[in-house]
């Protein structure tokens, strides 16, 4: 499969449950918002290291990913003016959480003079506190500085799983790192499914979406 | 060790404690805001009012709560004499942080013995958002001055008794006086009691040392009686001793039953997941590796097994769980500090196997532990912060004071 061809789906992935869940009422600065995670992707790809492999991992990733995040909190920043409600927050940010771990995965990896992203990653981490208590803004922002770490946190949990000399422990670490991103997306699964369900329900005879 | 790799580490120590101390704080805070603001207000003020009874001049017998041993009066009402203002619910605020502020720091200073300084970080971090959580969210009541926040520091101090001093006397008295305060606060401080004394077999029979185990028993029994004599004249001075005893008497068997076994559901464990999290990491590393999970260092604890008693504690109190008759998450809360025991072991055999590994993986290994970690952590406390943040703004410090004044004219506490 071609690159055009890769980008062309993950675009595509991430644009249905954009498009379904708009909000008319919502003004252009809110709409604008819906967008956001089309422009992480075009980053993401837009940055992906040459490698085949990593290119690869790097789409896989950001294809399950990305996909998840428009349906965050109905896909959209939360109502301006007022303070977001905490428990969608903290819906949000569950849906976020593999990429944070896996993004944080990549940049624990990082050679010791790189790690200025830690700060990036401790702001986000702060933002996230901050949004929690009511700041107004929007938690898939905080997702940008670890999703570029996405492939090397990938890696690295392939490394602990499969090693040319085998070591239980290891084994159990990758797979608890396995287990917990599994355990975190189910939700921002159910909801991306739920998604393209309603955007393809027309297609398939089931009335307008939203109907 | 060069001297500028000592201060680097010396520095990463001091930051460590100081984010743990913050978040420790932070979800502490954060719990008892969600729940002091409940909606339902039930035990919390029922106990406010007991206690605020107990401490009056001529208290009478509405000052006995039937089914719940008068510890918690004893130990909070006073305040209501010491701060002046009208009374409520919020008088207690300082009295309930405090005593769960003080279990958290025994709890922090056992696990720091018994498992070293992350062990401990850990561990205690993970027993506040166990702890707060099932407060901040119990579906039965509020999580505000309920007994188990009383009960966790004197539990504690118990264990450390148990399993910190070498001194027959100083740690069975220790143990009595902690087991002795967690009884008269809540009967369901029989879980510990019962692995106190389960344990002390087990080792007496391990160790061949039935002679110095009894003595030790003994001195814990002492330790008890020390605990409940000035209780005990407390309720015969004001006329309640008969009044209390009867009521437990008839109705603290109406708490418990036997169920047919049944998972816990996925709100239940949730809490505990940051715990569990060391506890299968720690039990694979002791498996695969020559890293008991609960070997301790020679010098640090008296020679028995602390393992083996955080796993006799751990079943003791999740069968009490299972026996409450009422679906309240709160009884969990004494499930979360065994779990945070044997999460501290965890964390130990896991640093200790890792040790043995090669770098490149030991670091792999680390890291990912680590970021899985902070975001089970990060995925148990936001919602103690969600909760917080729903219910703080209902806080209204005039209906506060109105609420207590109708529950004291109200004449006596249904059980």
């Amino acid at each position: 499969m071609t690159r055009t061809a890769l980008i062309i789906i993950a675009l595509f992935a991430v644009a249905i449950p954009a498009v379904v869940f708009a909000r008319p009422e919502a003004g252009l600065l809110q709409s604008g918002g819906a967008a956001l995670p089309i422009v992480i992707v075009a980053l993401g790809l837009l940055t992906v290291p040459r490698r085949r492999t990593e290119f690869r991992i790097a789409i896989a990733t950001t294809l399950a990913f990305a996909a998840l995040t428009p349906l965050a909190g109905e896909h959209s920043p939360w109502p301006s003016g007022g303070a977001p409600d905490a428990f969608a927050v903290q819906r949000d940010l569950n849906v976020l959480m593999p990429a944070l771990l896996i993004g944080g995965l990549g940049v624990m990896m990082l050679p010791r003079r790189k790690r200025a992203w830690r700060v990036i990653a401790a702001l986000a981490a702060g933002g996230i506190l901050a949004t929690v208590a009511g700041a107004p803004g929007d938690l898939r922002v905080l997702a940008i500085p670890f999703w570029w770490h996405v492939p090397a946190g990938v890696r690295t949990i392939r490394r602990l799983l499969v090693s040319p000399r085998p070591d239980p422990l290891m084994s159990v670490v990758g797979a608890v790192a396995v287990i917990a991103v599994a355990g975190f997306a189910w939700g921002g699964t159910e909801r991306w499914l739920s998604g393209v369900g309603v955007a393809l329900g027309p297609l398939l005879g089931d009335g307008p979406p939203g109907g | 060790m060069t001297p500028p790799t000592r201060r680097r580490s010396k520095f990463r120590a001091v930051a460590a404690i100081a984010l743990a101390l913050v978040a420790i704080l932070g979800i502490h805070a954060a719990g008892r805001v969600a729940s002091f603001c409940s909606p339902h207000r039930v035990d919390s003020l029922t106990y406010a009012v007991a206690a605020h009874r107990f401490w009056q001049p001529a208290p009478g017998a509405a000052a006995v709560v039937p089914d719940k041993p008068p510890g918690q009066a004893v130990l909070t009402g006073w305040v209501f004499r010491v701060v002046s203002g009208e009374p409520s619910r919020t008088t207690l605020i300082a009295v309930e942080s405090g005593a769960m502020l003080a279990a958290y720091a025994l709890f922090a200073v056992v696990t720091f013995r018994l498992a070293g300084g992350a062990a401990a970080v850990v561990a205690t971090i993970g027993l506040v958002i166990g702890f707060n959580y099932y407060n901040a969210f119990d579906s039965t009541t509020d999580g505000f001055n309920l007994a188990e926040n009383y009960l966790a520091a004197p539990v504690v101090l118990a264990v450390a008794g148990h399993l910190c001093v070498r001194s027959a006397g100083v740690g069975g008295v220790l143990t009595g006086v902690g087991l002795g305060l967690a009884l008269a606060i809540k009967q369901t401080a029989l879980a510990v009691t019962a692995a106190v004394v389960v344990h002390s077999f087990y080792d007496a029979i391990v160790t061949r040392s039935v002679r110095a185990r009894g003595v030790r028993l003994e001195w814990t029994l002492f330790g008890v009686i020390v605990a409940w004599l000035p209780i005990v004249v407390a309720l015969q001075q004001r006329g309640l001793l008969e009044r209390q005893v009867r009521g437990l008497l008839e109705h603290s068997r109406a708490h418990v039953a036997l169920h047919a076994p049944s998972w816990p559901t996925a709100a239940m464990v949730a809490p505990l997941l940051p715990l569990l999290l060391w506890i299968l990491v720690g039990g694979a590393a002791s498996l695969t590796r020559r890293a008991p999970l609960g070997s301790v260092e020679p010098s640090s604890s008296i020679q028995t097994s602390p393992l083996a008693f955080a796993v006799i504690w751990c079943a003791c109190e999740a069968a009490m769980a299972s026996l409450m008759t009422k679906p309240a998450e709160h009884y969990l809360q004494l499930v979360v500090l065994p779990a945070a025991l044997l999460a501290a072991f965890g964390v130990r055999a896991t640093q200790r196997s890792l040790e043995l590994s090669r770098r490149p993986q030991r670091l792999r290994a680390r890291a990912c532990l680590g970021i899985v970690a902070v975001c089970i952590a990060v995925s148990a406390a936001t919602p103690i912060l969600s909760m917080a943040r729903r219910n703080g703004p209902t806080f209204d410090s005039g209906r506060e004071r109105m609420l207590f004044d109708d529950a004291l004219r109200n004449a006596e506490i249904p059980p």
